[in-house]
């Protein structure tokens, strides 16, 4: 089902744009984490706490769920395809795997949220969920880079299915790389 | 006269006979699953975290009996 050029640039923005959003809302989030676990001040704490609520359920979630959308858009929409080849099959895994792992993660952070509307939530408080959050936070933003660098670079590789499409198109005649048309004189 | 230019949002060819995984992906599944590994073991091994072994850190939990006082079941005087 291949895209016409104006849907695919428009698919392609929406999907660069919720991708790199996603890893820029989960560094601030993870700011949010560390200043929460480690500050000394417990308005300023309590604050972060109530904004990574905020920050996880009306920025990091949605932008998770574009992206892995508009990347199946993406991938069923141009020739790249969904699974030919094989950086496009490993974005797709680390893409769910974390979108999954984020889900996991909405109650533990509400819970934590939870206790700090309390005034006597103190530096002691939830200490473990709370060094777990940092935790969980910085290795999600290490993983989404990985996709990122995928994207950038490309690196070779069809997979079985991918060459089986490709054979297929070359004894058919059909998408040929635009670098194989002849050159008009 | 053509445009020469490769076009980056299509795939150029891989090549006709290149068969197998390429040693990259090997490379990550090796690391992933490495990585997988060590996060299931921290899971159940650490020291609290998500695991069963998990003992409420704020003491907020109170234990099976109270200090309610006497549970005896009332005693049945007769008529």
């Amino acid at each position: 089902m291949p895209l016409s050029p104006g849907p695919r640039k428009l698919a392609l923005t929406a999907h660069v744009g919720s991708s790199v959003g996603w890893v820029g809302a989960v560094a601030g989030f993870l700011a949010l984490a560390i200043a929460g676990l480690n500050s000394d001040d417990a308005q300023l704490a309590r604050g972060a706490y109530l904004a990574m609520d905020v920050t996880v359920r009306f920025a990091i979630m949605p932008l998770a769920l574009m992206a892995v959308l508009t990347g199946v858009i993406q991938g069923l929409g141009t020739p790249w395809g969904l699974l030919r080849h094989y950086w496009v099959v490993i974005k797709l895994v680390i893409t769910i795997i974390a979108t999954v792992v984020l889900v996991a993660e909405l109650d533990p952070i509400s819970e934590v949220a939870g206790a700090a509307r309390a005034t006597t939530f103190g530096q002691e408080t939830m200490r473990d969920e709370r060094t777990s959050l940092v935790v969980h936070s910085g290795g999600g933003l290490v993983v989404l880079l990985v996709p990122t660098i995928l994207s950038i670079y490309k690196p070779r590789g069809l997979t079985r299915y991918g060459r089986r499409k490709q054979r297929h198109a070359s004894t058919t005649g059909r998408g040929r790389s635009p670098l194989k048309q002849p050159i008009s004189p | 006269m053509a445009d020469l230019r490769p076009d980056p949002d299509t795939p150029s060819d891989d090549g006709p006979g290149q068969p197998g995984i390429p040693r990259w992906v090997k490379v990550f599944v090796i690391i992933g699953a490495a990585l997988l590994v060590i996060l299931v073991a921290t899971q159940f091994i650490g020291d609290g975290g998500h695991g069963p072994g998990r003992h409420g850190g704020d003491g907020d939990e109170t234990p099976a009996s109270t200090e309610d006082g006497d549970h005896t079941p009332p005693v049945d005087h007769g008529p």
